[in-house]
């Protein structure tokens, strides 16, 4: 079902509640598998939330040049992605590093029953590579058809702007 | 620090409970624990309340729970630990009673999921683990995280879709017997092939499902529960760890060392021997949310060597009858996967078999006296390892 079938869906739903309550005066629905009687709530909450990203500025600077950056620690050496500030083993504080060598896949899976605000795009593939810089990255894996990737195979980390959200992150390619 | 035992066990029909509020459900299966353990609600001194939330209305759990039940006097909280909030309830209320604290508390879990839309509940799990960096972005699911465990653990050991599914199929036919079961059909092999993938190389038949209920468990001190009861089953050990948030900070896919550390601690703590702890269980209930989790289940509670857990599968090992019965209730493929009211609903089963009251054809041969369970949270990020005696 893609999202607009699910738009759908959903107005007709709400068409018949609205007609439910001009009758009736009660949003009460029935449960579509017991039939039980369930009170439709009547508020909706949107929820978005703001999260901070002053200490990951220069990931964010990164990804507008095209690079996907982690962080190491001068101290220890002990390397971090997801980036962090600080280094969780000594506390020192981190130096960005680009990862730019090229990745194996470690494991992958394709995602067809999903959540709700990935309902508008395709069946998508999300696998995890490690890399020579001694991180692991999660993320959306390009793939063109149902059977083209597997686990070892190369890959390397790219950046793209997602559609339809119009915004930089970052995905694993397949090396040819 | 004083001995603590569970004096009286209740529990809800798990499913698509349409029919009841979440205090409703809490309040059914409080008031059986309490009748069984011979007590009133006075006597209670505090609760703990097992509950992952979001897909249900109320915000505050224990609080609706505790006046539903009677309880507004006594001290309260909510305990979260994703799909082992309940286990971590036991931890709380055990700990409570062994501290001195209080003589009698209650461990509830309760969860009402099916107040939210499909999409929506497939949105809050996926969105537990680390959201910001494996959720935002990539949109991982519930399935889609054990997915990835599923993808590197038979590309490693070659186990197949078809030795996944033996988990489903002995699940399934267990709830058939569990009258407290969601799903009470057998499925075959062929049933589970066919169902749909919704995160390959899992498939619908290998995903525990969106389930409400709740279930209680009623702890006391040694000095209490010797007056109460001629059969106390004693909270032996538990045994809790923690794993990383993001699974990209993790060594591999194929195991959960939080699981791990989890038995290890417990079998250390009750005197079982890590090497061979199937000698001295007699059954256990394991986290199988997917096919996938039972079978490294049995690796990281030492039923199986590392890459071998799924031959225990292929080789129906873990029915009665085997080297070791494994989720004689169903399991949470086929009783249903209440997040907050798992754990305690494995207790309650830990219970009834040690005190030999499960339904004809799924009671375990108690010869120990030692029941195990086995209760992970989110992608193996909270384990919790329980061991129940007599």
């Amino acid at each position: 079902m893609d999202r607009s079938q699910i738009e759908e869906l959903i107005k007709s739903y709400l068409a018949a509640i609205e007609e439910e309550k001009r009758r009736t005066g009660l949003p009460i629905v029935r449960d579509e598998k017991t039939g039980d009687p369930l009170y439709f709530d009547q508020r909706e909450l949107r929820l978005r939330y703001l999260i901070p990203v002053k200490g990951l500025k220069q990931f964010f600077d990164g990804l507008a040049r095209g690079e996907v950056l982690y962080t190491k620690c001068p101290s220890c050496g002990t390397s971090y992605f997801p980036p962090q500030p600080t280094c969780s083993k000594c506390g020192s504080e981190t130096r960005w590093e680009r990862i730019s060598g090229e990745g194996e896949l470690l494991s992958f899976t394709r995602i067809y029953a999903k959540p709700t605000s990935f309902l508008h795009y395709d069946d998508y593939v999300v696998g995890i590579a490690s890399f020579p810089e001694g991180v692991k990255v999660l993320a959306w894996v390009k793939s063109g058809g149902a059977s083209d990737i597997h686990v070892g195979m190369r890959v390397r980390l790219e950046v793209e702007r997602r559609e339809p959200e119009n915004y930089y992150t970052y995905i694993l390619v397949p090396v040819e | 620090m004083e001995r603590v035992a569970i004096v009286g066990v209740g529990i809800t029909r798990f499913g698509r409970r349409s029919d009841k509020t979440l205090q409703e459900l809490a309040f059914e299966a409080g008031l059986a624990a309490l009748r069984d353990a011979g007590l009133e609600t006075r006597d209670v001194e505090f609760l703990a309340v097992g509950c992952a939330g979001g897909w249900s209305s109320e915000p505050l759990p224990a609080v609706v729970v505790a006046e539903h039940l009677g309880l507004e006097g006594v001290g309260s909280m909510r305990v979260e630990a994703a799909c082992a909030s309940g286990s971590a309830a036991i931890k709380v209320a055990a700990d409570i009673v062994s501290s001195g604290s209080a003589d009698i508390a209650m461990a509830l879990g309760v969860e009402k999921m099916n107040e939210s839309p499909t999409p929506n509940v497939m949105e809050l799990i996926g969105r537990a683990g680390n959201y910001f960096w494996e959720f935002e972005n990539f949109g991982l699911t519930f399935p889609g995280y054990y997915a990835l465990y599923a993808t590197a653990y038979m590309n490693k050991y070659g186990a197949t879709e078809e030795d996944l599914s033996e988990i489903s199929v002995k699940n399934h036919y267990y709830g058939s017997l569990n009258p407290y079961a969601q799903f009470r059909e057998p499925v075959k092999l062929e049933d589970v092939m066919r169902s749909r993938y919704v995160a390959w190389p899992l498939r619908l038949l290998h995903c525990s499902p969106i389930t409400d209920g709740a279930a209680a468990a009623v702890l006391a001190s040694e000095r209490v529960a010797r007056k109460l009861t001629d059969s106390p089953v004693w909270v032996r050990a538990i045994g809790s760890a923690t794993g990383s948030a993001n699974l990209s900070r993790r060594e591999d896919f194929l195991g959960f060392p939080p699981a791990r550390r989890a038995a290890q601690e417990a079998y250390r703590r009750a005197g079982i021997d890590p090497e061979r702890p199937y000698r001295q269980v007699d059954a256990a209930l394991v986290h199988d949310c997917f096919t996938i989790a039972e079978i490294i289940a049995y690796e990281d509670l030492g039923f199986a060597r590392r890459g071998e857990g799924f031959m225990l599968a292929k080789e129906h090992q873990t029915y009665i009858g085997g080297l070791v019965p494994v989720n004689v209730d169903g399991g949470l493929k086929a009783k249903g996967h209440p997040i907050g009211a798992t754990g305690v609903g494995m207790a309650v089963e830990a219970v009834k078999q040690l005190r030999r009251q499960a339904e004809p054809g799924r009671q375990a041969d108690i010869r120990h006296g030692v029941v195990l369970t086995h209760n992970v949270g989110g992608t193996g990020h909270y384990a919790y390892v329980t061991i129940y005696s007599t």
